[in-house]
């Protein structure tokens, strides 16, 4: 598919960035809503934000997602990945990846997140 | 395939993703073609292990076919750090604590097996049932 145009991303990542509002800190990479909210979980922050879609590089669009301030270590260990979920109703596991660097955490403290994308390149 | 989680009464769910795997880096392998673009020689694996090409690698094979992961709530040790001691499964991917004197209890969801269809893994999970 030659051409996709830059609506339709920002169509898709409006719809990611009004639900996909709880972020987990995990100790190893996600491969399910389960993994990442229960089994691997280190801590999490819901209602995270989202700035408004932008030019990804070196093609595609992305949103930014806010820096987090205080979200709520709940387990002690190495976090080495993020994963950004559907907490509510037809919950659902939408992006996971790895932390730019790993942290070790311990439980009842509090963690914080530099600002970083999810993107979607363009159609090929 | 459409992601999908199905609950069986409140203790036991199956849901799919990808299957993570465990194989020796190489080039061919971190081909993008061939394994997610996140892995890369010198960038984590799925367990949070830095890749280095000739040793082992785990990741998620999101170019292949889903497969079912079937998940029951069960208690895991908390040690005096506050580390999770899993119990032994192996479909539980990350280490125990050297110290394993478990403090207290808590609830986590729980691998406990893996199938490769919907009905296959709804049975399996079917069988779990208390």
């Amino acid at each position: 598919m030659p051409f996709m145009n830059d609506l339709l991303y920002d169509l898709l990542l409006a719809g990611f960035s009004g639900i996909a509002t709880r972020l987990d800190i995990c100790s190893a990479e996600p491969a399910t809503y389960t993994e990442a909210t229960s089994t691997y979980t280190l801590g999490n922050k819901t209602g995270i934000t989202y700035q408004a879609p932008a030019d990804r590089t070196p093609n595609g669009r992305k949103i930014a997602v806010d820096a987090i301030s205080a979200g709520s270590v709940t387990g002690t260990g190495l976090a080495s990945h993020w994963a950004i979920t559907k907490p509510t109703a037809t919950t659902a596991l939408y992006a996971a990846k790895t932390l730019s660097a790993s942290q070790n955490v311990t439980s009842g403290n509090s963690f914080t997140l530099a600002s970083f994308d999810v993107g979607v390149p363009d159609a090929t | 395939m459409k992601r999908e989680m199905i609950e069986i009464g409140t203790t036991i769910r199956v849901e799919n993703g990808p299957a993570r795997k465990t194989a020796v880096a190489t080039k061919e392998l971190l081909d993008d073609a061939v394994t997610a673009s996140h892995y890369k020689v010198g960038e984590r694996d799925a367990l949070g292990k830095v890749i280095v090409l000739g040793e082992l690698m785990t990741y998620l094979d999101y170019l292949g076919d889903l497969v079912w992961y079937i998940y029951k709530i069960g208690e895991v040790g908390i040690n005096a750090e506050g580390r999770v001691i899993f119990p032994d499964s192996p479909f539980i991917v990350v280490a125990n604590p050297e110290d394993t004197v478990a403090v207290k209890t808590e609830e986590r969801w729980l691998p406990a097996g893996i199938e490769t269809t919907k009905e296959r893994a709804l049975t399996a999970a079917h069988l779990l049932e208390d």
